[in-house]
């Protein structure tokens, strides 16, 4: 029995979830309040919560038999929104000193459309390193990597110690070309290691090896900024957990999808970054593995926040550009686009033209929406929800918080119905069809921006809000199943536990197609040299490790580029992979951009190479639940309930989650209540439970779907 | 509900869905276009344009698209209509292809293609984008041609030809279009990504249309329209009425070309006459009506009207006058090729000029005045690379311009706070035979005020690894020479935007000392200001060149003395300017404020002023 747990401790603005995988597959869980001060202390209380729920006094007992402790770390997150990172210097080439603080012009990136339309209140973000905490020192290096200047030591040593009598904790060091030859960046590197071993030094050869001086600045800087924080939690935790009775290393998520130890985690700082959400994503990954699913469309809605990624054909959708507070960054990261839409999404009418609009202002955790009476005045999704009937006054988030329908239906007359001439039901359906229609619009906008027709693939909906809305929304992308998952109330820390190590690196190496392959077998060589030493060094090997190379590719001229992978192996590239590779990027650029779009008489180059290793680690086996039983022993009453097809409440029958067994279908309208979420079944969707426990809703008949779906099913 | 255009009503809540279902449709063919183009002008700047309009040519959706082009687009579709409606007819799946300045296009370099969308056979609206195209076959690589002394200089001139007929690309003419441009190549992927725009706007807009019916779809873009109009109205309504004059003039070596504006407004209605502007030039500064009104348009959506829908209703309130054969109604036969940074820059600045007098009389609306940058130099080079092969670029430093004062906060340093961005340095040095030896933000040039314009960028590049041993390049944008914009309520000019080609410099000597230079005097060599011309840069050359910084708002004596130590301590703005033009008194070496010394200079800066002004 000892050694034999899988834990996982997922972070969130409110709880900290955790949960335990025992040797046989059977999960339990742990839930404690998270504790801002001290987040280490939070994660505590929820391992201290699952050992309770497996019988034992306390964490001890856990922790001391578990094999595996997966953690996202969220402190990066929480750095740069408070902005208390560590006191960063930046040494940068003379003359590109402002750089970063010039951001290549641009003020939009990050922002919605209407802030950005609005010129006059535009701003720049305060930047992380300001002017007089940014060195510069005399050396060049061009395009190739010929040091044109070398770098003056003794100019260098003046520089380092400017700043550190300015009190820097953390050094970022980016000069121009560092990519091409890195020497100056760990000359510099090693001085200041020497000299100031206290200080975190970020070198953006090591950060960020590509392209482009702006965003590998920025990437370098975050990583400086964020790395310091980061480091102390997780030796701090890393000591707690120790000391409660932890034999194994932490294995922190990234960013990037898997795990890495913790003082690569802290070397590599800025790949905590949107982590959480990163779990969200590899939590519907591991499930669809289990249950047959390729194509997914991850939703999590919660309260101010709506976030969506992508699984296709198995694979975590990825981001290698992302945006992070504006400034664009070169990190690896699975895609997941946040809009800030929720349940506390408010519901105005545009004083100009009478229209009604629902967000994008929010109402947030506080006040949030009217029916928490505590003080929110301004009508929300989730007030709305409640009206409607969708969501159980005494029952929400298993009964923590009552909700004052009164309340929620006062605020919509005044605010939405009244000025509009309708009945307050009316009212907060059309909130509901609103919301429903620009959730559709963004996701469809976001996964095609992405090159990825969500038609036909399944929406896996967690989060608080989801569930309410998935049935809809879905059934406006032509998304014919909705997964609403077992696990949806731990779902990131599912996804960890789900998770391997692995361990990524990149390098900007430009070469037009035909590439000689001995060429790319050597440029390639390093990398994937660098890759499995750190797997090694992780200790793993043997049939435990896969290496798996690709290349962002594009066509010359062009800035947008597409990775294109290439099987897992080590062996040299032959010719006949390399034709593989440009024909699969030829068929992913037209799948993309539309048949036609790609203009091969201008050539194809590759831009960029990668390598991700992964060193394989146990997975938790879910067992199959039994089944049998009438669905009628999951009812547990009937509330009113509107929806629209009806265009009134119809009595509807209630379900319980715990009563629920695998095979209890449900084919007409209803409501399944969780303890932390509501599902909706809509008129002409069916749900059933599935052997794991999932709910799987089949939504509409054919003839409802190409209905209600705006744009045809061809695909 | 209101009726709408075709007579037929929405309920609010299907309009609000349907509405905003049409935006994203305009978005995403934008983004196609971004992803698919290969000049710097489409993929970093963002300078393109994709749009939707209605079946009789007014603007529907406009997406992130630059609202000067929008305007012109509108032209263009009503022109096509016309057109073709007169011999070949308009048919299901043509592409019209269209860059005639004199028609409804900017200069010749900015390529129009047009669509007609269809839904069972009944034209339903049309789809309409431009890009900025890298070569145009005119005398100066690239188009923008400051030898141009007449149209037929500055490259092919199409007054519109069907591209595609009923679906399928005529080869031919495709062909013969690239084929007279230096880079046929790039030109073929400016067209093609725009190609690729049309065919994802088309295929979503007749889905759309088909599913939700074309009466109720139609109804709703009518109703969008009439929304914008009417809110638009109301805003204009509530602001007080007047009339507003504001002059600027083009310096450049051929001569001074000004333009004159006067925004009448009564009401709900604009007009913008530019009656006594200077008769049209003999260089490409000339801008043709159509763009004259596109720039009244972008002045307004960039102010009064930011937060509403970019579509033909805002055009509906407002009617420009503008004489033919000024500066501001270009005819037969003067050129055109660098209007965008010379004439139209500056017929936008008056524009937003007399706005903002607008604004400063309405008490809701005079937080929202913002001080306009004017505009700046711009340079293309081309020639062979380090690569071996031919390029032609803009170096699209504007965005790195310094944003004019508001109202209540200062201008922003180095953007122009729109969707473009810069290339970075090393995508420059990669596709570029050049070595830049700096790029930062200038100090002491911004426009001085209460609230203080934006800081512009400065930055010297030379010739490194050249395969012919030189960098061609063209100097043009003679917008703003004088000052980068003017303050207002007694704020100072902003610097001009200035290019400098300094010849025979120490820069080799330098490098092989080990030192980069970092200032102009550490490089010695013959200075030449650049003027509207053609130059070449040859190794030792260096070219130096700030962008444009914008006015100040207020008089720097009344500035916050913690806003100018902060700018003291960012190494925007020197001691010494701090003393002289802000009057605030800052210890060197501590870096703190002398209230009380601070205090007496501005006093007396107050008494020297106000003796002067008797």
């Amino acid at each position: 029995m000892s050694d034999n747990y899988i834990v996982g401790v997922d972070i969130g603005g409110t709880f900290t979830d955790c949960v335990a995988v025992s040797g046989e597959g059977s999960m339990t869980l742990g839930k404690a309040s998270s504790t801002p001060r001290n987040f280490a202390l939070g994660v505590i209380d929820a391992v201290r919560d699952a050992a309770r729920n497996l019988g034992m006094e306390d964490e001890r007992g856990l922790l001391s038999a578990t094999r595996l402790f997966y953690h996202a770390c969220t402190i990066g997150d929480n750095t740069l929104i408070t902005r208390s990172g560590a006191r960063t210097g930046l040494i940068a080439t003379a003359g590109f000193g402002d750089t970063i603080l010039m951001m290549r012009g641009g003020v939009v990136a990050g922002l919605s459309e209407s802030e950005a339309h609005h010129m006059a209140a535009l701003t720049k973000p305060d930047p992380l390193v300001p002017k007089r905490r940014i060195a510069e020192v005399n050396e060049r290096v061009d395009f190739e990597g010929d040091v044109l200047v070398g770098l003056d030591e003794a100019e260098a040593e003046g520089a380092v110690r400017k700043l550190v009598d300015n009190g820097v904790e953390s050094v970022a060091v980016s000069l121009i070309w560092s990519i091409a030859n890195d020497r100056h960046e760990r000359m510099l590197g090693e001085l200041l290691r020497q000299r100031y071993p206290d200080l975190f030094v970020t070198l953006s050869s090591e950060a960020a090896s590509f392209q482009g001086e702006y965003e590998r600045t920025a990437t370098t800087v975050f990583n400086a900024y964020i790395g310091p924080r980061i480091g102390a939690y997780l030796n701090d935790l890393r000591a707690l957990l120790r000391d409660r009775g932890l034999r194994r290393e932490p294995l922190i998520m990234q960013a990037y999808g898997g795990v890495l130890g913790v003082d690569d985690s802290v070397r590599k700082a800025v790949g905590t970054i949107e982590s959480g959400p990163a779990a969200g994503v590899a939590a519907c990954h591991y499930m669809g593995g289990l249950t047959g699913i390729d194509n997914i469309v991850a939703a999590d809605m919660g309260g101010t926040t709506f976030k969506v990624g992508i699984i296709r054909e198995a694979v975590m959708e990825r981001d290698y550009q992302p945006i992070f507070l504006r400034y664009r960054l070169l990190s690896p990261k699975i895609w997941v686009e946040s809009i800030g839409a929720g349940g506390g999404s408010i519901a105005w009418i545009e004083e100009e033209t009478g229209l009604l609009k629902v967000g994008p202002r929010g109402a947030g955790a506080s006040p949030g929406p009217v029916c928490y009476n505590r003080g929110g005045s301004e009508p929300t999704v989730t007030d709305a929800s409640l009206i409607l009937g969708y969501l159980n006054p005494g029952y929400f988030l298993g009964g923590q918080i009552a909700l004052d329908v009164d309340a929620a239906r006062r605020a919509v007359t005044e605010k939405v119905a009244a000025p509009l001439g309708m009945s307050v039901i009316e009212a907060a359906g059309a909130i509901h069809r609103i919301v429903n229609a620009q959730m559709s619009d963004l996701i469809r906008n976001a996964t095609i921006q992405r090159g990825h027709d969500p038609r036909g693939d399944t929406l896996f909906a967690f989060g608080g809000a989801c569930p309410v809305h998935a049935g809809r929304f879905a059934a406006e992308l032509g998304i014919e199943q909705v997964v609403v998952p077992v696990t949806a109330s731990v779902h990131g820390a599912v996804g960890l536990v789900a998770s391997d190590v692995v361990y990524e690196e990149g390098v900007s190496d430009r070469s037009l197609v035909p590439v000689p392959t001995d060429r790319l077998n050597a440029s390639f060589s390093p990398v994937l040299a660098k890759v499995r030493r750190s797997l090694e060094d992780a200790g793993f090997g043997g049939d435990d490790v896969t290496l798996a190379r690709s290349v962002d590719m594009r066509y010359r001229y062009q800035v947008h580029e597409i990775n294109v992978p290439i099987p897992p192996g080590e062996a040299p590239l032959t010719e006949e992979d390399l034709e593989a590779v440009y024909a699969r990027f030829d068929e992913l650029y037209e799948n993309a951009y539309g048949k036609g779009s790609a203009y091969r008489a201008a050539g194809r180059e590759i831009v960029t190479l990668r390598v991700t290793g992964s060193g394989a680690l146990p997975k938790p086996a879910l067992r199959p639940r039994e089944g049998g039983g009438e669905v009628s022993a999951a009812r547990k009453g009937t509330r009113p309930v509107y929806f629209e097809e009806f265009g009134d409440f119809v009595p509807t029958v209630l379900y319980d989650v715990a009563r629920m067994r695998p095979g209890m279908a449900i084919a007409e309208p209803g409501v399944i209540e969780t303890p932390i979420t509501t599902v909706l079944i809509n008129p002409g969707d069916r749900a059933v439970m599935d052997d794991l426990g999932n709910i799987r809703i089949a939504v509409g008949s054919r003839a409802a779907l190409s209905r209600r779906q705006d744009d045809g099913t061809e695909r | 509900m209101e009726q709408s255009g075709s007579g037929r009503t929405v309920d609010p809540v299907t309009f609000e869905i349907l509405s905003h279902r049409l935006q994203r449709i305009a978005k995403e063919m934008g983004t196609t276009i971004e992803r698919v183009g290969g000049t710097v002008n489409t993929t970093q700047m963002h300078d393109y344009m994709a749009s939707l309009y209605r079946a009789d040519g007014e603007i529907l959706a406009t997406g992130e698209s630059m609202p000067w082009h929008v305007a012109c687009a509108g032209f263009t579709v009503k022109w096509i209509i016309e057109r073709f409606a007169e011999y070949d007819g308009v048919n299901e799946d043509d592409v019209f292809l269209l860059n005639d300045p004199y028609v409804s296009a900017v200069h010749q370099s900015d390529v129009y293609l047009i669509s007609p969308i269809h839904v069972e056979g009944r034209l339903i609206a049309w789809s309409a984008s431009f890009v900025h195209v890298m070569d145009i076959g005119a005398l100066s690589p690239g188009g923008d041609s400051p030898e141009a002394r007449e149209i037929c200089h500055e490259g092919l001139r199409i007054p519109g030809i069907k591209l595609v007929d009923r679906g399928n690309l005529r080869k031919d003419v495709f062909d013969t279009l690239i084929n007279m441009t230096r880079r046929p190549d790039m030109v073929a992927l400016d067209i093609n990504c725009q190609l690729a725009g049309h065919s994802v706007a088309k295929s979503r807009m007749r889905r759309f249309y088909a599913l939700h019916g074309v009466e109720l779809m139609d109804a709703v873009a009518a109703q969008m329209i009439d929304y914008s109009e009417r809110a638009l109205r109301k805003r204009l309504e509530a602001i007080p009425d007047g009339e507003w004059s504001d002059s600027a003039a083009i310096e450049s070596r051929e001569g001074s070309w000004t333009v004159r504006l006067t925004l009448r407004k009564r009401g709900s209605r604009m007009v913008f006459d530019f009656t006594g502007t200077d008769p049209q030039a003999s260089v490409g500064v000339n801008l043709p009506y159509h763009a004259t009104f596109g720039t009244c348009f972008e002045g307004l959506v960039e102010t009064v009207a930011y937060d509403f829908p970019r579509n033909h209703g805002l055009f509906r309130p407002i009617e420009t006058i503008a004489p033919a054969g000024t500066l501001v109604n270009v005819t037969h036969p003067a050129p055109v090729s660098l209007n965008t940074t010379s004439g139209g820059a500056t017929a936008k600045y008056v524009v937003v000029s007399v706005l903002n007098g607008m604004l400063a009389g309405s008490e809701a609306w005079r937080d929202e005045i913002m001080v306009r940058i004017w505009g700046g130099r711009r340079v293309r080079t081309s020639g062979v690379n380090q690569h071996g092969m031919f390029y032609s670029t803009s170096l699209a430093m504007s965005p790195l311009s310094g944003s004019g004062a508001r109202a209540t906060m200062d201008g922003v340093d180095t953007t122009k706070l729109d969707f473009m961005t810069c290339p970075n340095v090393e995508w420059l040095e990669m596709n570029c035979p050049m070595l830049f030896l700096y790029r930062r933000q200038a100090k002491d040039q911004q426009g001085a005020g209460r609230f203080r314009g934006g800081t512009g960028a400065e930055m010297a590049f030379s010739v490194h690894k050249a395969p012919e041993g030189k960098i061609e390049g063209v100097a043009f944008g003679v917008a703003g020479l004088v000052n980068g914009g003017r303050g207002i309520f007694g704020g100072y000019p902003g610097a001009p935007s200035i290019l400098v080609h300094l010849e025979g410099t120490a820069l080799g000597e330098k490098l092989r000392a080990n030192r980069v230079p970092q200032a102009l005097d550490e490089l010695g060599g013959t200075p030449r200001v650049l003027p509207y011309a053609s130059f070449e840069l040859r190794p030792d050359d260096v070219l130096y060149y700030t962008l444009g910084m914008g006015g100040g708002y207020g008089s720097p004596l009344d500035r916050d003395p913690p806003a100018v130590l902060k700018d003291v301590e960012n190494e925007l703005v020197s001691v010494e300017t701090a003393r002289d033009v802000y009057g605030v008194v800052i210890d060197p070496d501590s870096l703190t404020v002398d209230f009380e010394a601070t205090e007496e200079t501005r006093r007396r800066r107050r008494l020297e002023n106000r003796g002067a002004g008797s």
